[in-house]
Order: structure tokens, then C-alpha cells, then sequence
């Protein structure tokens, strides 16, 4: 579900927020929607809008000294 | 609508949980014991300066936009990607069954819940959000 590698435990924390199935592709198109959207489709009767959002896990810089 | 659906969590943070918002400039986000959630009105980089009046060192936060993020670079991004924005226009059928009222002293139970079924991170003070009702089952 994850790269090995991830980005910390925030991102993990936030991922189930969005889908954790809904792992895009490099061009984040819409093709390929993953295993939780379509279970949400099917028990809510839920469909997923045409337009996806941007899920960005930010941070602030700071420099050090 | 639609301009809600672009910028949901602005859209939450200045109406009905506009109370719970923490505000500076044109940046919005809910207390750090609630949710990593927050929100610009417009994803400028003076947005993104109100913004780090509202985040401390080394946290990381969520942000959801209708298009890619040109971020500052006083900032780093941790992970982007495209989710799905689910929609329902059919209306529900309420529970056959009323509604209990939460308190605080229901607060653990609902964490143990969350632990269990991982919804995404939530703290103690999350009950102001996910609201005060709960069917039993």
C-alpha cells in the first residue's frame, strides 16, 4: 500500500483521512481508483466526483543556527 | 457548492466548525489535539507565511486543493498525490433508531474506537469535531 521508505508516522496517521487505497500514479490521473473508493461507492452509494483533490502533507523549513 | 467541494476544508473551518478554527491571514487549520487539517483561501505565498504563524516546528499538517501546490520554499512537502472527493445526491435514509448523546466521559471509548478501526488521527478534543451522537449497535 506504502512505498518502504514512508514519510513517518504523520503521514501514515493521515492517510486513512483520504483512502489509504487511493494511491495515484505518477501522472495522478484519474484512472485507477483503488479498493476504498469503490467500497465506499458500493455501501454508501457515494460516487466520486469528476475533479480530485490534491492531498499535500506539508511542512515548515527551518534553518538551523 | 462546487467552490466547496474545491477548498473543503476552508469551506468547513469557516462555517460550521468555524468555532474550532485556529486563524491568521488568509490560512485556517483545526487545533493540533483535533485534526493536522488546515486550509488556504487562496494558495499564495503570503497565505503560506499566515499559515506557518499557525504550525510549530516540525509539524506536518494536510492541506486539500483543487489543483497541484506551488509551495514556498520555506516549506517542504512530505507527500503529494490525487484522492477522490466523494459525493452522494441521493438522500439517506435516516437510522431506525434515536441518536445517544455523547459527553466527555464517552471521550475514551471513542478513542478505543478510532484505535480499533483507524480512521485517521484524531485526538481527545476530536469529540468537538465528530460530533455529540452516536447510534448504539
Amino acid at each position: 500500500m506504502f512505498a518502504a521508505g514512508g514519510h513517518g508516522i504523520a503521514e501514515l496517521q493521515l492517510d486513512p483521512l483520504v483512502g489509504a487505497d487511493d494511491e495515484d500514479g505518477a501522472d495522478g490521473g484519474v484512472g485507477g481508483r483503488g479498493a476504498f473508493t469503490k467500497a465506499f461507492k458500493k455501501i454508501m452509494g457515494c460516487s466520486p466526483r469528476q475533479h480530485r483533490l490534491r492531498h499535500d502533507s506539508v511542512s515548515p523549513a527551518y534553518s538551523e543556527g | 457548492m462546487l467552490e466547496s467541494l474545491d477548498n473543503p476544508i476552508w469551506f468547513a473551518l469557516t462555517t460550521e466548525h468555524r468555532i474550532l478554527a485556529r486563524s491568521h491571514g488568509h490560512a485556517r487549520r483545526y487545533p493540533p489535539d483535533v485534526s493536522p487539517l488546515a486550509a488556504l483561501l487562496h494558495p499564495t505565498n503570503d497565505a503560506f507565511a499566515d499559515l506557518r504563524r499557525l504550525v510549530s516546528p516540525g509539524e506536518h499538517i494536510a492541506l486539500f486543493t483543487a489543483s497541484p501546490l506551488d509551495v514556498p520554499g520555506d516549506w517542504h512537502v512530505d507527500r503529494s498525490r490525487w484522492i477522490d472527493q466523494m459525493i452522494c445526491e441521493a438522500s439517506l435514509e435516516p437510522p431506525h433508531v434515536p441518536p445517544v448523546v455523547l459527553g466527555t466521559t464517552d471521550v475514551p471509548e471513542m478513542l478505543a474506537l478510532t484505535a480499533a478501526t483507524d480512521p485517521g488521527q484524531l485526538g481527545g478534543a476530536a469529540l468537538n469535531v465528530c460530533g455529540r451522537w452516536s447510534w448504539d449497535s
